[in-house]
C-alpha cells in the first residue's frame, strides 16, 4: 500500500473530507486528525487491504503517529 | 504529614516534608513537589497581580502535561476556583463557557494556540476576553509569557481562603443543551480525595495514573488523592489513550500502581492491549466509574491481572464516589450486574418513590444523596438546582440536602444497593414499561458481543421503538443468534426492533457510548413500510 493510498481512505471515509491536508509527518494523534475510534477503523481497512492480520500489540502511538510512520511499519508485515 | 483544610494544603505541605519527590512525571520526566509549589505560587501571584479576587473563576485550557499541576495548584493557592476546559472542544462551547461563569483568566500552553487564535477572532471587541496565562503570544488578548511566570515572586502573602470557598467548577459534557457547571467546594473535593486516598490506602509510594482529561471528575481523584499521600501522579499523554497496546506499555514501563479509569478503556486493555506480553505486578488497584461493567469482561480481566484489586466507584459528578464496591471473584456464567455497594464514609443514603417518600427494603427508588462531596450546586441555574436537590428539615436552621441521582436502585438483603439503571432511561413502548439498561446488559451478556447500546427512536405511531447496536468481539458476530439470545432473556416487547452491528460507537469526550448520536443517526421508522 502506498502513502497516497493511505492518506485517500483517512481523507475520504475517516475526515469525510477529500480535501482536509494531511502531511506524510504530521503528528495524526496531537493534530486531532484521528481519534480512538477510527483508529480501530484504520487498523480493520489496513487489514483488509493487505488480507494480514495486524496484531493488537502493533497498534501503538509509535507505529501509527503519521502516514509516514504507518506505512513503514507496514513495510515490516 | 500536617493536614490542611484546603486542596492545595498537602503539596505545601509535602515541598516541605519530602520536596525532592516526583509529584506529577509526563513522558519521563518528573516535577518534584517543591518545584511544583514553586511554579504553582509563581503562577498563583500572577493571577492576584492580574485582579484576580477570591473565588474568581480560572479557566485551564491545556493537553496533559507538567504545566498541568501548577495551572490546578496555582489557581487555588491564589484563591481562585479553577474552570477544566476541554481542549478538544469546539470554539463555541468554549465560549459559552467562559462567560457562562465569568472567566477573566486562562492559564494556558503554546500548543493551545490555533484553538486561541479562533476564540480571539470570536471575542474580538468583547470585554469578557480573558487574560491567557503561559503562552508568548496570541493575537488579540493579553499575556503573561512563561518568562514572565518564572520572575514571579515564591511567597504568597495575603491570600484567604476557607473549605467552604468554590475549589472548582466542572461543566458536564457529551449530551446536547447548554453546558451546566458543578460548583465544588475546598471541602467537598478534600472529602473526595481522602476517601480516595483511604479506600485504597495510596502511600507516598503509589504511582497513579492519570488516564482521564481533566474536565471528568475521575482526574480529581488523581491528583488530590495522590497529594493527599504525597505520591505522584502519572500524566497520561492523550494520544496514548487512544492504543491500548501503548496505554499498557505505559503502565509496565511507569510502574503505575493505581489507575482510576471508565469501563471502556479496560475492555479495549483486555482485547487490544497485549496484555499477554506485558508485566503489570505493580498495579495494585484498579477503580472503575462512569458506566457499567459487563460482569464477563471483568472477570475476564480479573483473571489476567488475579494480583490486582477492583473497585467499582458509583457517583454522579455532584456527588463523587458516594458509594462504591469492592469486587469479589466472579463466577463463570454469573451475569449479574456489579454491584455498586454500599455508601461511603461521608455519605448517607435515600431511596425514594415516585410520591418522595422512602421505598421499603427491597423496592426500586430513586437513589438520593447526601455526602460531604456534595456540590454546592450548578453554576448560575437556579431552576435546575431548584430541581435537582430534595430538602429534608433537620435539626437546626439548615435543612439536610440530598442530590437527586436519578438512578433507579434497590437495596438487597445484604444492604447492597443493585443499580437498576437510570430513572429517564426507563421507556415505554407501546404501553409497556422497558429498562434500557436491561436490555443492554442483555446483549452484552452474550459471548461474541464486545459493547451494547440501546436507544428509542419515534415509531411515527405516537410511541417509541427500541433499537440496539453492537460492537463484535474479536471472531464476529452471528446477527441471527443474537437475536435469538435477546428473545430467551427479555419479554417480546423489549427485543429491540432493529440491532445494528456497528465498528465502533460514537462516544463522548469521556468515552461513554453516544447513545444520543445513535438515535439521531437512525433512520425513522415512520420512513419503514409497516409490515
Amino acid at each position: 500500500m502506498t502513502i497516497d493510498q493511505i492518506r485517500q481512505y483517512i481523507q475520504e471515509e475517516l475526515l469525510l473530507d477529500e480535501t482536509a491536508v494531511i502531511e506524510d509527518d504530521q503528528d495524526l494523534l496531537l493534530s486531532e486528525t484521528l481519534d480512538s475510534l477510527s483508529v480501530t477503523r484504520l487498523v480493520q481497512h489496513l487489514e483488509s487491504e493487505l488480507g494480514a492480520t495486524i496484531p493488537p500489540e502493533d497498534v501503538t502511538l509509535e507505529n501509527f503517529s503519521s502516514l509516514a510512520s504507518i506505512h513503514a511499519y507496514l513495510g515490516t508485515l | 504529614m500536617q493536614a490542611g483544610f484546603l486542596v492545595h494544603s498537602a503539596v505545601e505541605a509535602w515541598a516541605r516534608e519530602t520536596p525532592d519527590a516526583p509529584a506529577m512525571i509526563f513522558q519521563g520526566e518528573a516535577q518534584s513537589y517543591v518545584e511544583l509549589l514553586a511554579a504553582s505560587q509563581q503562577l498563583a501571584a500572577a493571577l492576584i497581580d492580574g485582579g484576580l479576587q477570591r473565588s474568581d473563576r480560572v479557566g485551564i485550557f491545556m493537553r496533559k502535561g507538567l504545566a498541568l499541576g501548577p495551572a490546578i495548584y496555582g489557581s487555588l493557592m491564589a484563591g481562585g476556583a479553577f474552570v477544566p476546559l476541554d481542549p478538544a472542544v469546539p470554539i463555541e462551547r468554549l465560549e459559552f463557557m467562559l462567560r457562562d461563569c465569568g472567566i477573566r483568566h486562562v492559564v494556558t500552553t503554546d500548543a493551545m494556540a490555533p484553538a486561541l487564535l479562533k476564540l480571539g477572532q470570536r471575542m474580538e471587541g468583547s470585554d469578557a476576553q480573558p487574560t491567557l496565562y503561559g503562552v508568548e503570544e496570541v493575537a488579540g488578548f493579553d499575556v503573561v509569557s512563561p518568562t514572565d511566570l518564572l520572575a514571579r515572586p515564591r511567597g504568597l502573602n495575603g491570600v484567604w481562603v476557607t473549605d467552604q470557598d468554590l475549589a472548582y467548577i466542572m461543566y458536564t459534557s457529551g449530551s446536547t443543551g447548554e453546558p451546566k457547571g458543578m460548583m465544588h467546594s475546598h471541602r467537598g473535593s478534600l472529602s473526595y480525595a481522602r476517601w480516595g486516598q483511604g479506600h485504597v490506602r495510596l502511600t507516598s509510594d503509589d504511582r497513579v495514573a492519570s488516564h482521564a482529561p481533566l474536565h471528568f471528575d475521575l482526574s480529581i481523584f488523581d491528583f488530590f488523592s495522590t497529594a493527599q499521600a504525597g505520591g505522584a501522579v502519572v500524566l497520561v499523554p492523550e494520544a496514548v489513550t487512544k492504543f491500548p497496546a501503548s496505554w499498557t506499555e505505559l503502565l509496565e514501563k511507569e510502574r503505575v500502581s493505581v489507575v482510576f479509569t471508565v469501563p471502556f478503556t479496560l475492555i479495549e486493555m483486555l482485547e487490544r492491549g497485549a496484555l499477554e506480553q506485558r508485566d503489570l505486578a505493580r498495579l495494585r488497584w484498579v477503580l472503575f466509574g462512569g458506566e457499567a461493567f459487563p460482569p464477563k469482561h471483568l472477570r475476564a480481566l480479573m483473571e489476567r491481572l488475579p494480583q490486582t484489586k477492583f473497585t467499582n466507584v458509583y457517583g454522579p459528578a455532584e456527588a463523587p464516589s458516594c458509594t462504591c464496591y469492592d469486587v469479589q471473584p466472579i463466577a463463570l456464567g454469573d451475569e449479574t450486574p456489579i454491584s455498586i455497594g454500599t455508601v461511603s464514609v461521608g455519605s448517607d443514603d435515600l431511596i425514594l418513590g415516585e410520591d418522595d417518600e422512602p421505598v421499603e427494603l427491597g423496592a426500586t427508588g430513586e437513589l438520593c444523596i447526601r455526602s460531604t462531596t456534595l456540590t454546592l450546586g450548578y453554576w448560575n441555574r437556579p431552576e435546575l438546582n431548584h430541581r435537582a436537590f430534595f430538602t429534608r428539615p433537620s435539626l437546626g436552621h439548615f435543612p439536610d440536602v440530598y442530590f437527586r441521582t436519578g438512578d433507579l436502585v434497590a437495596r438487597g438483603e445484604d444492604g447492597q444497593l443493585a443499580f437498576l439503571g437510570r430513572k429517564d432511561r426507563m421507556v415505554k413502548t407501546r404501553g409497556h414499561r422497558v429498562e434500557l439498561d436491561e436490555v443492554e446488559a442483555a446483549l452484552a451478556s452474550h459471548p461474541a458481543v464486545l459493547e451494547a447500546a440501546s436507544y428509542t427512536v419515534a415509531d411515527g405511531g405516537g410511541s417509541r421503538s427500541i433499537f440496539a447496536a453492537v460492537t463484535a468481539a474479536v471472531g464476529g458476530l452471528d446477527p441471527g443468534a443474537l437475536r435469538q439470545h435477546v428473545r430467551e432473556k427479555l419479554p417480546p416487547y423489549a427485543v429491540p426492533r432493529e440491532i445494528t452491528i456497528l465498528q465502533d460507537f460514537p462516544r463522548t469526550t469521556s468515552g461513554k457510548i453516544d447513545r444520543r448520536a445513535l438515535a439521531d443517526a437512525s433512520p425513522s421508522p415512520s420512513d419503514v413500510p409497516r409490515p
